[in-house]
Order: structure tokens, then sequence, then C-alpha cells
């Protein structure tokens, strides 16, 4: 062991303060954290292995964390409760005969293989230890929905819907809000696609083309490219809508607005987090960077991120930390039995609420399309910043 | 996969060679003026045209070749080392050893050299080629842009002829196209671009293999051998040209005897994916994919023990995996800002 602090590089999303402080009390050794935006940590994850230790950041970006060899393989062996990890990342869903979802699922990357490239045959070597998850969809002051939209019935297509005209807000991640407008374009008909989680160049010209239209014609009220920013343009002016994160949502209810996260009729957008090894990890910080990558494993930092909407990849080991009534209410979908807080311990579910789109089972078993890097990513991400810049 | 060492390209079946005539990033070895003007002399004297007795002058060689005088000057003088020229009475040379018979009119050299007076203009597009191809190839998996022909004279100090023999070539390896307007775009190198040409290539260099091995010798297979051998024994110290030497050795080398013009060309079309390899090794460095070097050795293991079809089956197979590495690193490249361009390649996309 080393006294040079274990380096960790990630997101907002996973690194929130409370988690910092938890992992700083509970691992006896100092803990340096860079939290910057998703597209930031993927560029410096990939270019700069030599400035941190472990990487917290998505299954959909391994690929090309693995190609750039800027990470290692970490051995299950290391990890106390590798058995113990449910089956999304490991057969590809929590239940056998779940729809899979299409994209970058996060089974296609977990095993090293013999060949030394990534795959789904179970393997001692992993690419990453999974840590938190999620479905998302699309957020909206349901108050303040147009009345011409059945409530009943969410769809993605509502982002795209004239509808919600200048209030829709897009997400810059090239990775991310591509599939929101994917899903959209899907639902309204306005594009098709053989395959939703691997496009062709027709298909994303396509698209970029009608979403570039689009944003000339006013449709996009706003982007945002983190949590702050999603959170501002939600706040700006009211009955807006948007693919937002849990973190805001969370943010915008606990400053007591009414947000509702959709659960769209086609089903969710998943994602899931993950641990990776620095391939420049000193052997001297392996010791800490394998227990900080069974502590992520063990439970209490899977109830902080509970209380943001975000489940754990071994959810039995979080639910002795979370109380009766949370754990019913987010991992089981039932009724809030009491008001139910956020992280900081501020209220932003009412007595009597149900998640939307039910329990872990549920969600997780409603999945439409995974965030994903597709084989044409790279002219994507150049279309894409026509998009942006439009 | 540790990142260690910025060395040798992970991918494992790019042909450098064939595409970019240089080895390990050095420009490429130009043969000299002189030297093309001494062989053209050497050919015309040996096979007559320029029979025993005349005398050739060097400003009117200068002429014809268009060039100028110092080259022929030092083809003249090597020439006349070799005895193959004397001097003349007056100005300039007489071939052989015959009693002078006259010098002959410019008119008449130009009819010998007919195909030789583009001694100087091939110079040209030769000189500028590589660098013309490192620009267009860093810019293709960026977007699209055009090249301006005006820009890219003024850029090298060329003519507009030796320029345009230069982007032909290009376009001939499958790096540019000629849009509808008669403007040379480069770009955009799409997922599907590498996929077809990996299947082309999956298609004929097994076929090509084939015909073509049968012409090699039992101790080329044992020496391109113990080359991969040399590799994979110590991979840190594997420097990128001895793996693009590997490479060219199988993907060029070893393909060149199969008699068929068109399917060399279109292999020879279809490796421009090596660019790819490239950027990703000047960005990410990378050890040399050991997977990939272990394909080669066991190729030529089979080509020496006269297995050719199990040969060619696992080339098959080893541009399988080279395709999945190449579509892989092109994603990362996703994450690369556009690089600056050289001033002549205009931004469309």
């Amino acid at each position: 062991m080393t006294d040079m602090p274990l380096r960790v590089l990630g997101t907002s999303v996973t690194l929130l303060d409370e988690v910092q402080e938890l992992a700083r009390e509970d691992l006896g050794f100092p803990i340096e954290f860079e939290v910057q935006s998703g597209v930031e940590v993927l560029q410096k994850g990939i270019l700069r292995p030599d400035t941190y230790d472990v990487y917290d950041q998505w299954y959909h970006g391994i690929d090309l964390l693995w190609t750039a060899g800027a990470i290692r393989s970490i051995q299950a062996d290391r990890l106390a409760f590798w058995d113990e990890v449910g089956g999304l990342t490991k057969t590809g869903s929590l239940v056998q005969g779940a729809n899979l979802g299409a994209g970058s699922r996060p089974m296609d990357v977990q095993y090293v293989q013999e060949s030394g490239a990534l795959g789904s045959a179970q393997s001692g070597q992993l690419s990453a230890v999974p840590t938190a998850h999620n479905a998302d969809s699309f957020s909206y002051d349901p108050g303040l929905a147009p009345k011409s939209l059945d409530a009943g019935s969410e769809s993605w297509g509502w982002l795209l819907s004239g509808a919600w005209r200048g209030k829709v807000g897009m997400n810059t991640d090239p990775s991310i809000g591509i599939a929101d407008m994917i899903l959209a374009a899907q639902a309204t008909r306005l594009a098709e696609f053989e395959d939703i989680g691997n496009l062709t160049i027709e298909e994303i010209d396509d698209l970029v083309e009608k979403l570039i239209q689009l944003k000339k014609d006013g449709h996009f009220g706003g982007f945002w490219s983190n949590v702050a920013e999603s959170v501002e343009f939600m706040s700006q002016r009211k009955g807006r809508i948007g693919g937002i994160w849990s973190p805001s949502a969370t943010t915008l209810r606990a400053r007591g607005a009414s947000v509702r996260i959709a659960a769209p009729t086609e089903g969710f957008r998943a994602w899931h987090s993950c641990l990776c090894l620095s391939s420049n990890l000193s052997a001297d910080k392996e010791d800490a960077a394998y227990q900080y990558l069974n502590w992520w494993l063990s439970g209490r930092p899977g109830a902080v991120l509970a209380r943001q909407g975000y489940y754990s990849s071994i959810p039995e080991r979080t639910r002795p930390h979370l109380s009766e009534a949370e754990w019913d209410y987010w991992y089981a979908g039932k009724e809030a039995a009491e008001d139910i807080c956020d992280p900081k311990g501020r209220t932003i579910i009412k007595k009597g609420a149900h998640r939307e789109g039910g329990s872990h089972l549920d969600r997780m078993s409603n999945i439409i399309m995974w965030n994903t890097l597709m084989d044409e990513q790279n002219y994507l991400v150049r279309r894409w910043n026509e998009l942006l810049t439009a | 996969m540790k990142r260690e060492d910025v060395g040798a390209t992970g991918d494992s079946a790019t042909v450098g060679s064939l595409v970019v005539p240089e080895k390990g990033g050095q420009p490429k070895k130009q043969l000299p003026l002189y030297l093309t003007i001494l062989s053209h002399l050497r050919t015309h004297i040996a096979n007559g045209n320029l029979p025993d007795g005349v005398v050739i002058k060097e400003g009117s060689l200068a002429t014809v070749f268009g060039v100028s005088r110092a080259p022929v000057r030092r083809a003249l003088h090597l020439l006349e080392k070799e005895r193959v020229l004397r001097p003349a009475e007056g100005q300039g040379f007489v071939v052989g050893l015959s009693a002078e018979t006259g010098a002959l009119a410019a008119a008449e050299l130009r009819r010998i050299f007919d195909d030789e007076t583009d001694v100087a203009r091939t110079a040209t597009w030769e000189s500028i080629y590589d660098n013309l191809l490192l620009d267009v190839a860093n810019c293709l998996p960026f977007g699209t842009y055009r090249i301006s022909e005006t820009k890219a004279c003024d850029h090298f100090s060329v003519g507009r002829t030796a320029l345009r023999e230069s982007l032909g070539k290009l376009q001939d390896k499958g790096f540019l196209e000629k849009s509808n307007r008669s403007h040379w775009i480069a770009g955009p190198l799409t997922a599907r671009d590498i996929h077809e040409a990996f299947e082309v290539r999956r298609l004929l260099e097994p076929a090509a293999l084939r015909e073509s091995a049968r012409h090699f010798s039992k101790a080329t297979f044992r020496d391109m051998r113990s080359k991969v051998t040399d590799a994979i024994k110590d991979l840190s110290r594997t420097t990128p040209s001895e793996v693009e030497q590997i490479e060219d050795d199988l993907h060029s080398v070893l393909m060149a005897k199969c008699g068929n013009r068109r399917m060399l060309e279109a292999i020879e079309r279809s490796q421009f994916p090596f660019i790819v390899s490239q950027i990703f090794r000047r960005n990410f460095g990378l050890k040399p994919d050991q997977a990939a070097l272990e394909d080669h050795a066991q190729i030529l293991d089979q080509l020496h023990k006269g297995q050719t079809d199990v040969a060619c089956t696992m080339l098959a197979a080893h541009l399988a995996s080279a395709e999945k590495t190449t579509l892989a690193k092109l994603r990362v490249l996703s994450i690369l800002p556009k690089p600056e361009t050289a001033p002549y390649l205009i931004s469309i996309h």
C-alpha cells in the first residue's frame, strides 16, 4: 500500500458528495475524486489513463476504453460478492425471457475472452464491476402537459410531438441524446430504422437532417450536457419536457416542482454504470483499488444512489441500508408508506405515491434500448455535432 | 492491454506498404532524376535507338526530358566512366567507339525518348504523393472534405497536371472520389467502408495467395516466419515498422505473384482502412496485437508445410478479426475532435 491517494475519475451520476463522504469514512485510505461531464470523462478516460486509478462510468463506453488499452482486466476472484451480482451484466436480464433491449448491452462486454477481446462468454477476467443502473425516459410536469395528449399512454413520440413545440430539451451526449431521438422518431414514424441500436449511414443522415429542420423550426427549447444544465432548462420556463436524468428530477422534486418521470409504452432506455481499473494502475495501489471495487458491491453506496432512483447490482446487499418504506417504494414498486427523501434528506416523494413503471424487475425487464455506441459512432458524432451547431 | 509502449500497430491485417510506399514513417525514397535519365539513356543505347557514333548533348537532352542540365550532366558523366560514352570532339558525347556521325536533332531525340519525356512531371507527382496522402488520410475519419486544386498547387508549389496525377493515384487506391461536379472529395471514412473493404479482402486475398504462394520457396516462408517469431518474443520492443514489414510480407509480397492484375488492384484498393490504425497508433500507442501476429505465424507455418488451402482459410479468418479490431478503433476515433487540416482541404461536413 502507498500513502498516495486512490484517484477516481467519474461523473456526478454516481460520485455524489454523499457517496464520496461515505467512501472516505468506510475505507481507511485517501481517495481523490475527479468529477466531470460524461463526454469529458470518456475522453479523459481514453486519452489519459495515467491520470486516474479507477474509472467510473458506463458500460457503453467500455468498448472504447478497452480498444484504446486504457483499462485492464479485473479478477473476479478478488471481488467478494461477484457471485451475488445480478443477471443484467451476466446474462442480459434480471429474469430469463425478459426483453434484452437493442444497442450496447452490458453483457456483451462484461468478460475478457481468451482472444483478448471482450464478450459475453463467462470467464474469471472482467472488463468492469457493475454498480448502478436504471431505466430512463423523459420527465414533465403532468399538470402542464398538453391536453391533446393521452396521459394514460406516455410515448417517446411526445419528444417530437408538435404539442410540445418549443418546450423540448435535448441531451447533447451522442450516445444518450441520440437514443432519445431515435425512440421518439420511431414512435412518431418520423423515421424508420432497421435496428435502433445500430443505425446505418442513411438512417443517421435522414434522422439528423429531420432533427436539424425541427431545430430550425423552433421545436427544441434547449440543449443540456449535465445535470445542472438540465435542471436549469426545466426550471427556466414552465411546462417543459426532456430526457432529464434521475438526479435532475430529484433536484427539481426537492425544490417542490411537480415532476413525472414517464413510463413510455414502448419501454425504457436503460444504462448501467461500472468501475474499471486504469491500465496504468500501479502495483502499490492495487489493493486499495480492489477494496474500493468491493466497497461498491457492499451495499452502502447502493443505498445512497437508491435515494435518487438508481438500482444497485446486488439489491439484497443494499436492502439492509434502506428503510422498509424506501425499499418498497424504490425497488418493490409499492405505494410509499411515508414521505421519501433524497440523499440529502429532502422530501421528494409524497406518501401514497408509486414509482412510475413499477418495481425494479418490472422496469428493468421493459427495456427497449440501452445507451449505445454504434458501429457508425464516428460518423454519427460528426453529424450529431452538426445538429448541435445548426 | 497495458498501454505503456507507444509502439507498433495493434491491427493485424492492414498493409502500409501497398498504399504508402514507405516504412516506419520515413519519407519515401524517390529515384533521383539523374538515375532515371541514366536508365533511359542506357536502354536506348542498348537497343540501338542511339547507335554507335551518334553525338548527344546535355542541353538538348535537358530540353527533351524537361529538366535542368545538372541531372543530365551527371548521367552522361557516369556513362562516360562506364565507357559507354566518350567526349565528342566539340560539344557533347559520342556513343560507343565508332567514329562520330554527328549530333541528333532535338526532334529526333524527342521521337526516341517519346515515352520518357515526362521524367520531370513523374518526379513532381511522386514527390508530393506521400504528403498528400498523409494530409488526406488524417482527415478521412473526421468528416467530408473537398480538395481545392488551386490551394493545393500553391501549398505544394506544383502545377495542376502533377497535382492531378497525384490525386488520381489516391483515387485509384480508394482514398478519394470525384463528385458529380468533378470536385475531389475525401471522406468520410465510415464503418461501412471498412466492412466493405474487408469483405473484398476476405474474398480476394485467399484466392490471390492460393495462386501466388506456389511461386515462393520454403526459405522465403521460413525467413518471414522468423521475423514474426522475433516480434512475438519481445512484443514491447517490436517497432511499428517491423509490424508493417510483417503485414507487408503476407498481404502484399506473398500475393504479388498471383498473375491476376485486376485482382491485385482490387485488393490494393481495399487496403485503405490501415489509416484508422495509423491515426489510432498516433493517438493511443499500444503494443502490437499478439493474437494477430500469432495468426501470421500459423499461416506462414502452413505455407511452409505446403498446406496452402489451410493457410488460405486461416487468412480469411485473420481478416475477419482484423475487421472487428479496425471497426472498434474507428469507434474510438469518435471521441477525437476534428484535427487541423492542410489549407487545401475544405471541410464540407
